[in-house]
């Protein structure tokens, strides 16, 4: 399981406040930019149900600024 | 040694009480349970940040032999959080020959969901538990159903996860009981 995933959410989450994502991985142990790009944006609900894309909707969300956030944690 | 024979079609009446070995019973149904598909979840855990169900891979796929079989499910799993005072919610989805995902309903509140066990509250790292949902589903179908968990944050903002790891692989269990 990845240690600094609740890091990285909070990172997420500090440059752009209404961001959601879902994340499937493996054997990983922290978070990279590879997993970064891997990463289900939930764009909206559908009675429930999360609407997901590939693309990352958040413009701010870049992973070298999620980085910074999080090594400022 | 001579073995003698007995014509069980002939001669044979009544029923041997329980009390001298029988079951007291003068017939029985066969066992009703057609297939069971077992998948062990190797693939990977999923962690989720929203309020809305997202999917996971802990999943089981079986094709039901007959329109008005029922379907026995059971999902066990771990499970765990690393935001204090959240935790995880999950339901069944199934989908019908690739029809597309939908979350089963208990025919109650129209709106199952399981909450896990064990939510975190302390300060750091995580806290993980194992959790199991059970169903007895319905498809009224002869096609591949496939089900499949998904997850959600159960309030506001947090971070669960659903496992699929070496020591914690998840088990996705379907049974199908003819009519």
């Amino acid at each position: 399981m990845i240690q600094d995933l609740e890091k990285f959410r909070i990172a997420v989450e500090t440059l752009k406040a209404d961001a959601t994502f879902s994340l499937d991985y493996t054997n990983e142990t922290e978070m990279s930019e590879a997993l970064f790009n891997t990463i289900n944006w939930i764009t909206g609900d559908d009675n429930g149900t999360a609407i997901i894309t590939k693309t990352n909707p958040h413009s701010e969300v870049t992973w070298a600024a999620v980085k910074v956030e999080m090594d400022k944690l | 040694m001579a073995f003698a024979t007995i014509d069980v079609t002939k001669g044979i009446t009544g029923t041997l009480p329980a009390a001298n070995g029988g079951t007291g019973v003068t017939s029985y149904t066969p066992g009703k349970v057609g297939q069971v598909i077992q998948n062990v979840i190797t693939s990977g855990n999923t962690a989720a940040t929203s309020t809305s169900f997202t999917a996971s891979s802990n999943l089981v796929q079986i094709t039901p032999t007959a329109t008005n079989s029922n379907i026995l499910l059971q999902f066990n799993f771990g499970q765990g959080t690393q935001t204090n005072n959240r935790f995880a919610v999950f339901k069944i989805y199934r989908d019908i020959a690739g029809g597309g995902y939908s979350a089963l309903t208990n025919g109650v509140d129209g709106q199952p969901s399981e909450q896990a066990g064990l939510y975190k509250a302390s300060a750091s790292g995580q806290i993980t538990s194992p959790c199991t949902l059970s169903f007895y589903d319905d498809p009224a179908t002869t096609s591949q159903c496939t089900y499949k968990v998904y997850l959600a944050l159960q309030d506001t903002t947090g971070t669960v996860n659903i496992y699929g790891e070496a020591n914690n692989y998840g088990y996705a269990t379907a049974m199908e009981v003819l009519a």
